[in-house]
């Protein structure tokens, strides 16, 4: 295999209520990418979409409106993982050597589908009963306080940095910071997550160029390497599982570990799929930041805010950049190749050389969740 | 019981008032399931699957009251996932007072039930099937 580096990032601010079609949303993330690699658009040989719900021939709709057709298009579903595993895909073209230089959008618009929790299958056996979401990582964060003496508190702490980075980030859906006693107080989910510790849907995209290192040098001197991008799927479980323990998670990074040659301790920056708080601090142990069981720990001394030891959701997290499903997974890559690049604003972590991104999702009965994706990149 | 399980009645058992969950078990590796299926995930391909009744009891891992639902749903409503003995875990809505969610604890023992877990809405018929009641 060939190393892949990443030419080229950009992403629309993420919003609800877009002016935007979603076509046009994707094709903004496209030129700031195209404009952000300064590469010829000629040049790009394939283009690979990831969307949940934006139709059949989402790919071809959005880069219809770009000029880049013609192109082999690969459209790509798999939920909340759906722009991260259509990037995994890229890479797998790159580096092989299929193609040089390669584009891949995510986008997704969840204004049109109203507010309130996304819609499950019914024919899924628990969401006929009448499981959603937010109830799934509910009992997560119900069993984590069982198990380790957690208070909701200590979850809303989760929210409180993720909002504040989030109000350092220009492209964030909330740009307002809140405090442990707004986040605890607003109104209730599924007990003993609230509103504010949950991911808003919205609307939004991002797109990121990658090529080989040997092609990188005609555009580049600083040029981000994918030390890695592995992906995973649910392992169907209908006994005993330890619901704090997040599988899916486990095996994809000890995959990206591997195949990086990096350790936990190597992370420098990592985004993570902060879908509701309590993921997050589960997603501190499971990606080896910490020892299981103490996650909320971790938190509490700060060790995870933009000054800690390792920096998680400088963008604000899916707390608070939002996420349209599609588009997050490369928001991430977005986030983290801003990071190493020292191109962070207000929020750069200084000194950054190594980034994580983890995104992973999709509601199937038996599963800890359907998909997850994993990249690890360095400068 | 004052209903019948219109949903999933083919998995529920309800004999002299009691109600058990109908799963399937592998011959071959013994592996359970619920709801029964007709081939073994573990031993994939051609399985050997037998029925059987789960529990009768079992005990809740965790649970939550959701608030906000899909349209056919009418909240708030307490769900939960509850180990059986057969190693099967199963989720469902439990049967209980709001103002009782909070007598509910992990490692509680559950027995089943049908009740409502839909009401008529949207032109849909209600929904009944199985649920858990805490054992006091």
């Amino acid at each position: 295999m060939r190393e892949v580096v990443v030419l080229g990032v950009g992403m629309t601010p993420f919003q609800r209520n877009t002016k935007h079609t979603f076509a046009t949303m994707g094709r903004e993330a496209i030129f700031k990418a195209i404009e952000d690699a300064q590469v010829n658009p000629g040049k790009v040989e394939a283009g690979y979409c990831g969307t949940v719900f934006g139709g059949s021939m989402s790919g071809q709709k959005i880069f219809k409106e770009t000029g880049l057709t013609g192109m082999p298009v690969i459209n790509v579903e798999n939920a909340c993982s759906s722009g991260s595993t259509a990037f995994r895909e890229a890479w797998l073209a790159v580096a092989s050597g299929l193609h040089d230089m390669v584009i891949v959008v995510g986008a997704e618009k969840l204004s049109d589908l109203g507010k309130g929790p996304l819609p499950l299958q019914m024919e899924d056996v628990e969401a006929s009963q009448g499981m959603v979401m937010p109830a799934l990582y509910a009992m997560r964060a119900k069993r984590y306080q069982v198990d380790n003496g957690a208070t909701d508190e200590d979850l809303a702490l989760v929210a409180v940095k993720n909002r504040k980075n989030g109000s350092l980030n220009p492209y964030a859906q909330f740009r307002k910071e809140v405090t442990v006693d707004e986040v605890v107080s607003s109104r209730m989910v599924a007990n003993p997550l609230t509103l504010y510790q949950s991911c808003p849907t919205g609307d939004g995209a991002s797109a990121v160029i990658i090529c080989d290192s040997k092609t990188a040098k005609k555009y580049t001197t600083k040029p981000i390497k994918l030390l890695a991008t592995t992906l995973s799927s649910g392992k169907f479980m209908n006994g005993f599982r330890d619901m704090t323990s997040p599988e899916i998670t486990l095996r994809c990074s000890k995959k990206a570990y591997e195949a990086s040659g990096c350790e936990p301790k190597d992370i420098d920056v990592a985004e993570v799929h902060d879908a509701f708080t309590i993921a997050e601090i589960l997603y501190y142990e499971a990606l080896g930041f910490c020892e299981k069981g103490e996650g909320v720990q971790f938190l509490r001394e700060g060790k995870t805010s933009l000054d800690g030891s390792i920096p998680v959701n400088p963008s604000g997290g899916l707390i608070s950049r939002g996420h349209p499903l599609g588009a997050t997974g490369l928001a991430q890559i977005t986030e983290v190749v801003w990071q190493l690049r020292g191109e962070a604003g207000n929020r750069q972590i200084k000194g950054a050389n190594i980034g994580l991104t983890h995104c992973t999702g999709g509601g199937i009965w038996g599963f800890d969740h359907g998909a997850c994706s994993i990249s690890i990149l360095g400068r | 019981m004052n209903v019948n399980a219109n949903y999933m009645a083919d998995s529920l058992e309800i004999k002299e008032g009691k109600v058990q969950l109908i799963g399937s078990q592998c011959r071959k590796c013994n592996n359970s399931y619920f709801p029964s299926r007709d081939y073994c995930t573990e031993c994939i391909g051609v399985s050997e699957m037998d029925l059987i009744k789960l529990g009768p009891k079992g005990v809740l891992y965790s649970y939550t009251m959701v608030h906000v639902a899909p349209p056919d749903f009418d909240p708030p409503y307490v769900v939960g996932y509850v180990d059986f003995p057969e190693n099967v875990r199963v989720l469902g809505q439990i049967e209980i007072a709001n103002d009782q969610f909070k007598e509910l604890r992990t490692g509680m023992e559950v027995s089943v039930s049908i009740g409502l877990i839909r009401k008529e809405k949207n032109e849909n018929p209600s929904v009944y099937s199985y649920k858990f009641i805490p054992n006091t």
